[in-house]
């Protein structure tokens, strides 16, 4: 169990970078998960911190020790890849050994131990079997087991389930928190699934672009995204952005005109708000589809195009004009296409962001 | 990938570069520096700039050989190249076994060693006992019996036909993968449009496979430029310097005559002539975004 | 597709008779190997009245073919063996490894495999007679690893650059040193890449001529084809015996492609392609 600190790291692929300067923080037997959209160099700081990619500039401590120019093995890591590299001329058995192998432990008690390792992953009954006769659930155990075998302070996830059937991601995911509660090891876990971050992490690093967007806690970030990109990547359905201008502002509340709605203005509590807000000002207000109401007296209205029922819940889609469709989350049957509904918004639920996409 | 030092890394590729430049690539700078030289292959070469090269512009012989080289152009690029389409084409109608079989048969004399093949030509093409004469006289076309090799005229087309059936094969085999590796549902959709076979293979065969008949022009452009084997086994550059081409030539040059300068320089011309139709060619060779 | 067409027939038919029309000279070399000189003037196509397989005797032993090909086969197992180690060395040297002026290396070996083998030959000869190494299998073999060489580590090196790279990162986090990566995960790997190299390298050097003919005079030191064609000069009308030779020579390569012929075509002109 060790932390890792990162100081102005930065990774350039020639004139190409991939992670500008960037401070990161991660607690001794924390799970952490790295969630981002594909190319926001999410893989590549899991990397750095591997020892599979060199720094370009920066500093990478380990348990307090400066590690940036040390290679893999010297760092007490293990790696989880996505397509779980499992060495496919070498049974179950010999990939969980190879680590110890190749640290020069003698065969019997490395076959001792990955036998052992085998067993705790439900694995005995393969343990000679090579890799191309095993589905891709065992696959992705013999993974894990090859990174248990090692027991290492940290270990290292690349997005392992994305090639799983939904059913098997739902179990893996399960069977990695109790891995994460059983070995008590500082976890790092790279996915661009929001879900797989909400539900596994203790804390979310969201990066974009090479930089880090926000860190915290899952319902910290659910509940107050420092900014659009965070507020609208976390969630799912996604959350509504609706344009408009502030028409009038207190400390109590704030009254914004939306475009879409003819000008139709709606109230949000002050006491989201997180910054100073101006009259006149153009601004997107933020609100999940589960913070509206069918409410006959609302003051939005809506022709709905698309249903989901999905029995329990239910969305509603109606056009905005622009391409954009509004998602509301409802309960019950009883909505039908064409339906014209008015919308209310909960006030204490709505955010506002200014035009660059900051949280206000 | 790895931490270690990248010097450290050179004892991986040194015993491939040694032994590659000690007899490769050194031997290629020499021969590019005795190219300026006059040199009977004792004592020092003596230094003489161009005269190498000024001399050869104007040597009938060297001439005689360019032109019999852009003769054989005919046999080793022109024919392998419209047979090996037109076979390609021919063949894909058939069922694949019998497809696979008929390619083993026609690739055959392409893996063969040329001067062996050389050797087994000049059997066939005896006049007297060569079966090539014994069918043409069995057939009563005896007046055709000729001396083939020996013939001032027949001597280049009959070395040059040995080449075509040497690489039709070859160009065959590459057209089919080429065919293989075009959209089925090209020839579908022509089909569906009504084009005739014909329309079919001016209109989509033939600009489909246009990577792969570069390629055949690139290897046998470069084949043509180097044949050696062939006709050293076959004429020796006879009768008369009829099927003399640079590379024979450089080969008396050198080792007949003593001339090592002289005949560096031919070499020389012959291996820049190759590299100036492997840039024109890849010059003009569509970059399919391959990382290289 | 439809074969039945009487259009199709005999494209098929045309077909299959330039095919065996192709590979005839090799069935008459067989066939006049078999034969007698006396059988010889009865004509080319007429059977003999008894295989005479003392030809190949004669071929073998007073032909020297025996001697060429011990010669052809101790030079090519070591050119093989050489040209692939040392070619997967190098390989993976440029497929992972940092290197000092590595676009710079590389252009070398392209070089090698643009320039023909006579644009070299006269230094080539000079720098053996300088060794002392004329007329020894030395000359035979070092300058054919040399041609060999960039085809093999190119080869080597695409091949390696197509196995999944998470392997050869998950062996270094496993903590192997590059040569482990090497030697524990990429090498087992890359059979089907050496096999088809090793074909490749068979079949350059077995048929190779320029090299043998200027830098080996030694009758005890030909190969295959050298020999076959000082021997047609010695004896220019035995063709039984010339063409037992032949057939001699031509047979390791004609088994290895009945063996290998799917692999061979799509080897060398994929290769060609690329």
């Amino acid at each position: 169990m060790k932390s890792i600190q990162l100081s102005q790291v930065t990774k350039s692929f020639g004139v190409h970078d991939v992670i500008r300067p960037l401070d990161l923080e991660i607690e001794a037997g924390q799970f952490t998960v790295f969630v981002g959209p594909s190319g926001c160099g999410k893989s590549t700081l899991l990397r750095l911190i591997a020892g599979l990619e060199e720094t370009t500039a920066g500093q990478i401590d380990i348990g307090g020790r400066d590690v940036t120019r040390l290679p893999p093995v010297d760092r007490d890591v293990a790696m989880v890849f996505q397509s779980y590299a499992l060495y496919p001329h070498m049974s179950v058995g010999e990939n969980i050994a190879f680590g110890l192998k190749i640290a020069g432990m003698p065969k019997a008690e490395r076959v001792a131990k990955a036998r052992e390792t085998a067993a705790t992953l439900k694995l005995e009954g393969l343990f000679d079997r090579k890799p191309k006769a095993l589905s891709g659930g065992q696959r992705q155990r013999v993974a894990i087991g090859r990174a248990i075998v090692k027991n290492p302070s940290i270990f290292l996830f690349d997005e392992p389930l994305s090639n799983l059937d939904a059913e098997l991601r739902v179990q893996m995911r399960q069977e990695l928190v109790r891995l994460h509660q059983e070995v008590k090891a500082t976890m790092i876990y790279v996915t661009h699934d929001q879900v797989e971050a909400m539900t596994m992490a203790e804390k979310i690093v969201v990066l974009r672009a090479g930089e880090i967007e926000q860190v915290g806690s899952p319902l910290e970030l659910y509940e107050n995204p420092r900014n659009m990109f965070v507020a609208g990547f976390i969630g799912s359905p996604k959350m509504n952005f609706l344009k408009g201008q502030v028409v009038a502002c207190d400390n109590e509340a704030r009254e914004i005109s939306l475009d879409a709605f003819e000008g139709r203005k709606i109230q949000v509590s002050a006491k989201r708000g997180v910054g100073p807000l101006a009259v006149g000002q153009s601004v997107k207000v933020g609100v999940r589809p589960q913070h509206f109401q069918v409410d006959p007296d609302g003051p939005l209205s809506v022709t709905t195009s698309t249903i989901e029922a999905l029995g329990n819940l239910t969305y509603l889609y109606a056009d905005m004009g622009s391409d954009q469709l509004l998602c509301v989350e409802t309960r019950g049957p009883g909505f039908r296409v064409g339906d014209a509904l008015r919308l209310s918004v909960n006030p204490a639920e709505a955010l506002i962001f200014d035009e660059t996409g900051l949280r206000v | 990938m790895l931490h270690t030092n990248r010097f450290g890394n050179l004892k991986y590729v040194l015993p491939a570069l040694l032994v590659y430049t000690a007899f490769v690539l050194l031997p290629i700078i020499a021969s590019i520096v005795l190219g300026f030289t006059e040199w009977g292959g004792i004592g020092m070469p003596k230094f003489v700039g161009l005269a190498n090269y000024a001399a050869l512009l104007s040597d009938p012989m060297f001439f005689k050989a360019l032109r019999n080289t852009a003769v054989l152009m005919i046999f080793y690029v022109a024919l392998p190249l419209c047979i090996g389409l037109a076979l390609a084409a021919a063949i894909s109608h058939i069922r694949p076994g019998e497809r696979m079989a008929l390619r083993m048969l026609y690739f055959m004399p392409y893996v063969m060693p040329s001067a062996v093949l050389g050797i087994i030509w000049r059997w066939l093409y005896n006049p007297i006992f060569g079966p090539l004469n014994q069918v043409l006289r069995a057939a009563g076309l005896g007046a055709l019996a000729l001396p083939w090799l020996g013939d001032f005229n027949f001597a280049l087309p009959a070395v040059g036909m040995v080449a075509t059936w040497y690489y039709v094969g070859f160009c065959m085999a590459i057209f089919m993968a080429g065919l293989q590796r075009i959209d089925a549902s090209l020839f579908e959709a022509a089909s569906l449009e009504g084009a005739s076979g014909q329309q079919t293979f001016r209109y989509v065969t033939l600009p489909s496979l246009l990577p792969e008949i570069r390629i055949v022009l690139l290897l046998t452009i470069i084949a043509s430029i180097k044949s050696y084997d062939l006709i050293f086994t076959m004429t020796r550059g006879g009768p008369a310097n009829e099927t003399l081409v640079s590379n024979l030539y450089m080969y008396q040059l050198g080792f007949e005559l003593n001339r090592y300068g002289y005949a560096s320089a031919v070499a020389v011309i012959g291996a820049i002539f190759i590299l100036v139709v492997n840039g024109i060619v890849h010059r003009f060779l569509p970059t399919d975004g391959d990382s290289a | 597709m439809n074969t039945r067409k009487p259009a199709d027939q005999l494209m098929r038919a045309v077909l299959w008779l330039f095919a065996i029309l192709t590979v005839a000279p090799f069935a008459l070399l067989v066939l006049t190997s078999l034969k007698s000189r006396e059988d010889l003037l009865a004509g080319a196509f007429v059977l003999p009245a008894r295989p005479h397989f003392e030809n190949y005797v004669s071929a073998w032993v007073d032909g020297l073919f025996g001697t060429y090909f011990l010669n052809s086969v101790i030079v090519v197992v070591p050119v093989i063996v050489l040209s692939v180690v040392l070619g997967t060395l190098c390989g993976f040297a440029f497929a992972f490894l940092k290197l000092p002026g590595k676009p710079l290396l590389f252009g070398m070996l392209l070089v090698g495999m643009m320039v023909p083998t006579e644009a070299f030959i006269i230094p080539l000869y000079y720098e053996f007679r300088w060794l002392g190494l004329i007329n020894t299998y030395w000359a035979l073999i070092l300058p054919q690893v040399g041609m060999s060489i960039p085809f093999v580590t190119l080869f080597m090196t695409s091949a390696m650059r197509q196995l999944p790279k998470d392997l050869v990162d998950a062996a270094v986090a496993d903590g192997a040193s590059p040569f482990r990566v090497l030697r524990y995960v990429i090498v087992p790997l890359l059979g089907p890449a050496a096999s088809t190299m090793t074909l490749f390298l068979f079949i350059w050097t077995w048929n190779e001529f320029m090299i043998p003919l200027i830098l080996v005079q030694d009758d005890a030191r030909r190969t295959l084809p050298i020999g076959m064609l000082f021997f047609q000069g010695k004896y220019t009308i035995d063709i039984p015996i010339l063409t037992a030779g032949a057939v001699i020579t031509l047979l390791p390569i004609i088994i290895v492609y009945f063996f290998f012929q799917r692999k061979f075509i799509q080897g060398l002109t994929a290769g060609a392609v690329k």
